[in-house]
């Protein structure tokens, strides 16, 4: 089972920006190894504006994204991998993080939407990572579905 | 003449949480949670101050412990995490409306008339 992400994909071959690759297991032990190369990878730039919030914010949506395929994708596989590719585009000021996996998919519209404020918790992963990122994208491929989060973000010079 | 006196003593169990709640860890507060409810206790104060890091797993955790200790009179409530990014995804989520959420240990125990 070969997981990986394709290449020279619009903005991907951009010369401006750079890439980093991470190729984990599916399991939630290694989440928190995409949260220290988000923060990383953000705290190479030079002055982000609310840096820990920003980068709270992307850790929060990826990790999720990334439980979502343990979760689902995964469900029943023990042996899945996740392939993450992880984009800073230093001129436009956005982050474009890829997540792939080979395992099920599911379908986003299908998603409930959580009523807040109440006990009513499902589809909270989803919530959130609309409400923190630009832009939530998930194409679903049977053993080839990808999440694209997209994040702009702001420094103290622009 | 006859007096009967009766004390009633509710347990109330501070659970102090510190790192990352999240898919990984939330399993072992889940455990910890479900074993004290399990033990009677049916009060908790969640103290959150040291968490670094919340996601919809580790807030799940605590809903499903609310909807238990609910069925019988019981209640959760939240000490605020330090952190402001996990104070505002609280917020965001409208948890801030769910749970009572304090400012301390203190604060929390004397909501519950401790």
């Amino acid at each position: 089972m070969d997981t990986q992400i394709p290449h020279n994909t619009n903005e991907s071959s951009s010369t401006c920006c750079d890439v980093i690759r991470l190729n984990l297991p599916a399991s939630f032990k290694y989440l928190n190894v995409l949260s220290a190369t988000i923060a990383e990878i953000l705290g190479r730039v030079e002055g982000l504006a609310e840096a820990d919030t920003t980068i709270y914010n992307i850790q929060l949506a990826a990790q999720e994204a990334c439980t979502n395929i343990v979760d689902h994708a995964y469900k029943s596989i023990d042996d899945g991998r996740i392939a993450i590719q992880i984009e800073l585009h230093n001129m436009t000021h956005t982050l474009v993080i890829e997540i792939q996996d080979t395992g099920q998919s599911f379908n986003i519209e299908e998603t409930k939407i959580p009523n807040l404020g109440t006990l009513q918790i499902r589809g909270l992963g989803l919530f959130l990572m609309r409400e923190l990122l630009d832009d939530v994208q998930y194409f679903p491929q049977p053993g080839n579905n990808r999440w694209r989060l997209t994040k702009q973000f702001c420094t103290e010079r622009s | 003449m006859e007096i009967n006196v009766t004390e009633y003593v509710r347990r109330i169990a501070v659970v102090q949480v510190q790192g990352r709640v999240d898919a990984f860890t939330g399993p072992m507060l889940r455990t910890k949670l479900n074993y004290l409810f399990e033990d009677g206790v049916l009060c908790f104060v969640v103290d959150l101050q040291d968490v670094v890091f919340l996601d919809s797993a580790g807030i799940t955790v605590l809903v499903s412990l609310l909807r238990r200790v609910r069925e019988v009179d019981g209640d959760v409530r939240l000490v605020w995490p330090n952190e402001e990014a996990a104070k505002r995804i609280l917020r965001m989520t409208k948890f801030d409306r769910v749970f009572v959420i304090a400012e301390s240990v203190e604060q929390s125990l004397q909501s519950f008339g401790g």
